[in-house]
C-alpha cells in the first residue's frame, strides 16, 4: 500500500469514526440504525442488485 | 459494480435519535424532497413492507454473460494460468475495495443521521444561492476516498435537504479538485505545479455545473417534485 493510499484510508476511516462518535453521543440507537443502514447499502451495492 | 441510490427518511425522524424512523432506498433519478411529506404518506410508508429485491436481475445476467465470454477468450489465449492470474488480481482488488465501500456507506448513513435538516436546507438548499454552490464545492474538494465514498455522501446530502445544484457542485468538485486523486495520482506523476494550476483553473467549473443543475432542475420540475 502506498503512502498516499494510506493517508486517504486513514482520513476516510477517521471521518467514519468521528461521525460515529457524534452519532453515539446522540444515542446508541442512532449509531445502530445508521450503521445498519450503511451496511445494508454497501451489501446492496456489492450485490449489484437494484434497490427497491 | 456500484449502485446509485439515496436514502429517504421520513421527516418525522429526528437527528437527535429520540424516535427513529425507517429509512428506505430510492433511486437517485428521483428528485430530492423539497418539503416534508404529508403525515398520512409517512404513516403509509412506515407501514408498507419493504419490497423484496431480486437476487438475480437482468443486469447481473448481462454481466455474468460478459464475464463468461471474457473468461473463455482468455482461456483460449492464455490457458488456465491466465484465467487464474486475472481472477486472483480481481479478488485482491475486490478485497481492497470492500472495506472502503463499507466506510463510504457508513459515512453517508451517519451524515444523513447527524446533519440538521433545516440547517442543510438553508445552507445547501434551493434558496442557498451562490453560497450553497460554494459550500458544495468546498465539501467535494475535501471529501476523502473514491466513488465508494462520494456517491453515498452525495445521496446523504440529498436526503438531508441539499438541492440538485449543490449536490452536483459537490460531485463535480470531488471529481475535479478532490485531494484524494491529486495526492495519489496527479502529484507523483504530473508534479506540483501542474496539479496546483489544474486545480485552480478547475475551481469555477463545479459552481457553474451546480448553477446549471439548478436551472435544469427548475425547468424539468417547475412544480417541485413530480408525483
Amino acid at each position: 500500500m502506498t503512502m498516499s493510499a494510506l493517508i486517504i484510508d486513514a482520513t476516510l476511516w477517521g471521518s467514519v469514526l468521528v461521525l460515529g462518535f457524534i452519532a453515539f453521543q446522540r444515542g446508541r440507537l442512532v449509531v445502530i440504525s445508521a450503521a445498519r443502514e450503511g451496511a445494508r447499502i454497501s451489501s446492496t451495492s456489492c450485490r449489484g442488485s437494484r434497490s427497491a | 459494480m456500484f449502485q446509485v441510490f439515496r436514502l429517504r427518511r421520513s421527516q418525522a425522524g429526528t437527528k437527535q435519535g429520540r424516535d427513529l424512523s425507517p429509512v428506505r432506498l430510492i433511486a437517485l433519478s428521483e428528485p430530492p424532497l423539497k418539503a416534508p411529506a404529508p403525515t398520512d404518506e409517512l404513516a403509509e410508508a412506515e407501514q408498507a413492507p419493504r419490497r423484496k429485491r431480486k437476487p438475480v436481475g437482468w443486469s447481473m445476467i448481462f454481466i455474468g454473460v460478459l464475464v463468461a465470454v471474457s473468461a473463455t477468450l482468455v482461456y483460449r489465449r492464455d490457458g488456465i494460468n491466465g484465467v487464474l492470474d486475472i481472477l486472483t488480481h480481481d479478488l485482491t482488488l475486490f478485497g481492497g475495495i470492500l472495506p472502503r465501500v463499507l466506510a463510504g456507506c457508513l459515512l453517508g448513513a451517519f451524515i444523513a443521521e447527524i446533519l440538521p435538516h433545516e440547517k442543510v436546507s438553508r445552507s445547501l438548499g434551493p434558496t442557498s444561492g451562490l453560497k450553497g454552490l460554494l459550500i458544495g464545492t468546498a465539501f467535494g474538494a475535501i471529501l476523502p476516498g473514491g466513488p465508494f465514498t462520494a456517491y453515498p455522501v452525495a445521496a446523504a446530502l440529498l436526503t438531508v435537504g441539499a438541492d440538485f445544484g449543490a449536490t452536483i457542485a459537490m460531485v463535480v468538485s470531488w471529481t475535479l479538485i478532490g485531494y484524494g486523486r491529486a495526492v495519489a495520482w496527479e502529484l507523483p506523476i504530473l508534479g506540483t505545479d501542474f496539479t496546483m494550476w489544474r486545480a485552480i483553473i478547475s475551481l469555477p467549473i463545479p459552481v457553474l455545473a451546480g448553477a446549471l443543475g439548478r436551472l435544469v432542475y427548475v425547468r424539468m420540475y417547475p412544480k417541485g417534485e413530480p408525483s
